[in-house]
């Protein structure tokens, strides 16, 4: 009993009825299951995939992409500077810090659809709300995890170029920047993978691209497309994981 | 003598906030150009603290710091921006930028004094560049010159260091450890580039080091602090075997 103490016993007893409770309030039963044969039938009406529309859900998937690249992208380049000032050794006051902190936490706690649908109404249907959507959630989401990066570095450098006159903003920038780079640029690939996944969710909401066709498909019971739709989701997905790290690795 | 003096410490004092002790008490000194300054102590004497008290990356809490005959205590960030660009100063763990090349890290010396635009977009005159590449055959690093520094030894980023510090073509070259991360042989030449440097450049030279051979050896005068009171102030030949040990005990 070496490792254990009486309180892990008592985390373990705890975490236990936790997840005893979450799963009673989620009809959790694995006993369900029994009609798993519904599944394969429903599944084996997806095949065989619907070839004519693949041109044009492959367009489509470019919007999707087009979108979740954009709405990442501008995200990264607003946040980035932002999170000098939401980074405890670069922001200039305590004051400035707080509510730069502040915001960023308030522009991650609203879900993209929550944004979507708040822009729906001046912006009407289409692309453009989702794409605001995205940058605004990425802006909070990425200024958080720089800012992060940031009070991280390494202070040496950043001495270093204090001490042969550098403004400060020059020094900071030089000092960190190369230090953080490669982990900025691995949460940026994620983001963007997760953008992906957001912008299909915006599709329902009348955000066009895959995400939309996926919905419709759905909705109007054409399994053969929506195999086509899936199919092409889990290729962009994988295209931007190989993608971001190919690119990872020649940075590093 | 007054008039040599570049660098006057009267009566300064540091306290860290959250300590309940001083880590400099009452340090009076003055230093003249021509000096090479060795400063013994053991980690935490107040050595790291005192050395950067010279170029205000420390403001003592008490006390007053002369640079030429100017208090800088009581200067604002700019002003002190400008007294740093006359002080090269070298690190224990080198503190170059990483990811960038030899010739980028040593060009970075020259920030102090050009204009921050000009300086981001990465633009350096041929005459900038020229003295780079001066500093660089200087510390004797030319055929390393564009490369990355992460894949230099120890010995060569401290030189990288070194030339970074020659761009600013400083009148105070102040050092902060910058052998103790280093094996004897390696410190030892590195000490003989610092001597060659402060002989051909005129310069005031204050090196924090923790072997007492080397300040015997290079040192034309030895400070020594314990417990941020300079306990001992004279050349280096007058260091007893009595003096090492209350410095070290």
């Amino acid at each position: 009993m070496a490792w254990f103490k009486r309180r892990h016993i008592i985390t373990t007893l705890l975490l236990t009825i936790i997840v005893l409770i979450s799963m009673r309030a989620m009809e959790f039963d694995l006993t369900k299951f029994r009609d798993f044969r519904n599944m394969i039938e429903f599944l084996s009406g997806w095949y065989p995939i619907d070839t004519e529309i693949i041109p044009r859900m492959i367009m489509e998937s470019l919007d999707t992409m087009a979108m979740a690249f954009l709405g990442s992208f501008l995200g990264l380049v607003v946040a980035l500077p932002l999170a000098f000032v939401a980074a405890r050794n670069t922001s200039r006051s305590p004051f400035l810090y707080g509510t730069f902190r502040i915001g960023l936490s308030f522009l991650r706690s609203v879900p993209e659809i929550v944004f979507g649908l708040i822009l729906l109404t001046a912006l009407g249907l289409g692309p453009f709300p989702a794409v605001i959507a995205i940058i605004l959630h990425n802006i909070g989401v990425l200024g958080k995890l720089i800012s992060e990066l940031i009070e991280a570095a390494d202070i040496g450098p950043q001495e270093a170029m204090k001490s042969v006159g550098a403004s400060r903003w020059i020094a900071n920038l030089f000092a960190i920047i190369p230090q953080i780079w490669p982990n900025v640029l691995s949460h940026y690939f994620y983001r963007f993978e997760v953008a992906i996944r957001t912008s299909l969710i915006l599709g329902f909401i009348g955000g066009g691209g895959i995400g939309q066709q996926l919905f419709n498909h759905f909705k109007t019971f054409q399994y053969q497309a929506v195999a086509v739709d899936v199919l092409l989701i889990m290729i962009m997905v994988i295209l931007v994981d190989f993608a971001g790290s190919k690119i990872r690795e020649t940075v590093i | 003598m007054e008039n040599n003096a570049i660098i006057e410490l009267q009566n300064i004092s540091v306290e860290y906030p959250g300590s309940d002790h001083f880590a400099i008490e009452d340090l009076s000194l003055t230093m003249e150009t021509g000096e090479f300054i060795c400063v013994l102590g053991k980690s935490g004497a107040g050595k790291s603290t005192m050395i950067r008290c010279l170029n205000g990356l420390q403001i003592p809490t008490e006390g007053h710091v002369l640079f030429e005959g100017n208090d800088i205590t009581a200067y604002k960030e700019n002003k002190l921006r400008e007294v740093r660009t006359n002080m090269g100063m070298i690190f224990q763990h080198f503190n170059l930028i990483p990811r960038l090349s030899v010739m980028q890290n040593v060009l970075t010396g020259t920030f102090g004094k050009r204009n921050d635009v000009l300086s981001l977009i990465g633009y350096f005159d041929q005459k900038e560049r020229e003295q780079a590449r001066k500093a660089i055959d200087a510390v004797e690093l030319s055929p390393h010159t564009n490369k990355r520094v992460e894949h230099l030894s120890g010995g060569q980023k401290q030189r990288v260091a070194i030339a970074r510090a020659l761009l600013q073509r400083p009148k105070v070259f102040l050092g902060d450890e910058p052998v103790a991360s280093l094996d004897p042989g390696t410190a030892n030449r590195i000490f003989q580039l610092l001597k060659r440097i402060h002989e051909k450049h005129q310069l005031l030279t204050l090196i924090n080091v923790h072997d007492v051979n080397l300040a015997k050896k290079y040192a034309t005068r030895v400070l020594a602090l314990k417990d941020g009171k300079l306990i001992f102030d004279g050349k280096p030949e007058r260091l007893t075997e009595e003096l090492l040990e209350t410095i070290y005990e």
